[in-house]
C-alpha cells in the first residue's frame, strides 16, 4: 500500500495553519500513488483534530499525552517513526519542529530525505522541487529510496 | 573537553551560481568555495568551549573532494587544532549517506561534543548533522542560538515560530549552530601560518549510493516585472482590486 503519513503539528492543542498544506500536498500525493493519508497530530490531551479529515486525511492517528504537548524530539520522532513503517512517503513541514524532526525520522527509517519541498508529485517514485543554492538555482530530484 | 567540529565546503555565499551543460550540477568554474557559513559558528563555538575550559582539542571533519583540505585549513587557521578529510567526490544530494560517514569517523572518537553548522548554504538540507546525532543515539540540539555547557550537561535554545525553545540534554551531545550563537572570529595572519603546519589526515571513503537521483536543475524563474497601479489615495481601490482578483492574497 503506497500511502502517505502527513505528521502535523500544533500549539497549544490547536492545529497549526502550515499542517492544512501538509495535509494538501500529502493528498495529492497519495491520489498519484493510489494510496491513503494518514495524519499524525501529536500534542497535549484533548488535541482537537477539527479539519483534518476535510483537508484529506483517510485516517487520523492521535498521540495526545500533556508530556507531548511541546516538542520533545526524541518522542516525537520515535512516534513518528512508528507510524512511518507503513507509509512509502512521509511528510513534514519545514518549520522549525519539521526541519529538526524529518531528518530523525530519516534516518530512523534509513529513508531519503528531501527538505524545504515547495513542490512534490509522483512519477514512479516520488519527485520533489527544492530551492537550492540560497533560491539561486532549484532542483528537480527523484527520491528512488521511496515508495 | 574534546569537540569535534564538522564542516562542509561550499560555494561563497556572494557566488554567483550558473547551472552547468549537464542541467544536473552547478558550472564550478569561477565559482569560490569557501567554509559554509553556517559551519564558522560551529567552529567558534568550539574554540570558545575549548578556551574556556582551558584545555581540549577541537577536530575539523569535512566529507568531499580533494580541495575540501582547504576549507579545514581554514577552520584550522580559526584555531582548530587538527584536521580529518573524508575524501570522495561523489558527495549527491541525500544526506543519509554523508550522516553515515561521518557516524562512523566520529562514534569512537571520544568526543564530549559534536558542532554542526545548521544547514549548508548549497543544499540547505539541515539534515547531516541531526541524521548523525540518531546514527550515533546522542542527543541533539539543532539550530541553537544560545548553548551552555556545565557539569556534563548542555542547554541550548532555538528559535521557532514565535517563540524560543529550550533544551536540555546530557553530554556527549550533536549541536547545530544557528545565526546569532556567536560571532566567528576571522583567521589571524599568525593563525594561516599555524594551520599550514597542523595535522589535516586525508581518508577515502565511499559513500552510499543514497536513494537521490537528480532530475534537473535550473535556474529560478523569472521574476515577473512589477506594475505601477497609480499613485496617492486614488489608486488604493485598483490596488486593493489587483491584490484581490491578480495575486488572490486577500
Amino acid at each position: 500500500m503506497a500511502n502517505v503519513l502527513a505528521v502535523l503539528e500544533q500549539r497549544d492543542g490547536a492545529l497549526k495553519r502550515v499542517s492544512h498544506e501538509v495535509l494538501t500536498a500529502a493528498r495529492g500525493l497519495a491520489d498519484a500513488m493510489g494510496g491513503e493519508v494518514h495524519a499524525l497530530l501529536i500534542g497535549p490531551a484533548g488535541t482537537a483534530t477539527d479539519g483534518i479529515a476535510e483537508h484529506g486525511a483517510d485516517k487520523v492517528l492521535v498521540a495526545a499525552d500533556d508530556a507531548l504537548a511541546l516538542y520533545q524530539p526524541d518522542l516525537y520522532a520515535a512516534a513518528a517513526a512508528e507510524q512511518a513503517g507503513a507509509a512509502s512517503a512521509v511528510l513534514v513541514a519545514a518549520t522549525a519542529m519539521g526541519k529538526d524532526l524529518a531528518p530523525r525520522i530519516a534516518a530512523r527509517l534509513g529513508a531519503t530525505l528531501a527538505t524545504d519541498v515547495t513542490g512534490v508529485s509522483y512519477d514512479g517514485a516520488v519527485v520533489v522541487i527544492r530551492p537550492v543554492y540560497a533560491g539561486k538555482a532549484v532542483y528537480t530530484l527523484k527520491l528512488t529510496g521511496s515508495p | 573537553m574534546k569537540i569535534a567540529v564538522c564542516v562542509k565546503r561550499a560555494p561563497d555565499s556572494e557566488a554567483r551560481i550558473k547551472v552547468g551543460a549537464d542541467k544536473k550540477s552547478i558550472d564550478e568554474g569561477g565559482v569560490k568555495f569557501a567554509l559554509n557559513p553556517y559551519d564558522e559558528y560551529g567552529v567558534e563555538e568550539a574554540l570558545k568551549l575549548k578556551e574556556a575550559a582551558g584545555d581540549g582539542e577541537v577536530v575539523v571533519v569535512s566529507v568531499g573532494p580533494d580541495a575540501a583540505q582547504e576549507t579545514i585549513r581554514t577552520a584550522l587557521a580559526m584555531g582548530a587544532d587538527r584536521g580529518v578529510l573524508l575524501k570522495t567526490d561523489a558527495v549527491g544530494p541525500d544526506p543519509l549517506p554523508v550522516a553515515k560517514a561521518l557516524a562512523a569517523e566520529l562514534k569512537d572518537g571520544g568526543y564530549d561534543l559534536i558542532l554542526f553548522g545548521k544547514l549548508a548554504i548549497d543544499d540547505y538540507n539541515h539534515a547531516v548533522g541531526v541524521m548523525v546525532a540518531e546514527l550515533l543515539e546522542l542527543p541533539c540540539a539543532s539550530a541553537v542560538t544560545v548553548l551552555e555547557l556545565a557539569d556534563g550537561k548542555g542547554r541550548a535554545e532555538r528559535e521557532v515560530e514565535g517563540g524560543v525553545e529550550v533544551l536540555e540534554f546530557g553530554l556527549p551531545a550533536v549541536v547545530t549552530a544557528d545565526k546569532g550563537l556567536n560571532e566567528p572570529r576571522y583567521p589571524a595572519l599568525r593563525g594561516i601560518m599555524l594551520a599550514k603546519k597542523k595535522p589535516l589526515e586525508v581518508k577515502d571513503v565511499t559513500l552510499d549510493a543514497g536513494g537521490v537521483e537528480v532530475v534537473e536543475l535550473v535556474p529560478p524563474p523569472e521574476r515577473q516585472e512589477g506594475r505601477i497601479v497609480g499613485e496617492g489615495a486614488d489608486a488604493v481601490p485598483a490596488l486593493v482590486d489587483a491584490l484581490r482578483t491578480e495575486a488572490k492574497v486577500l
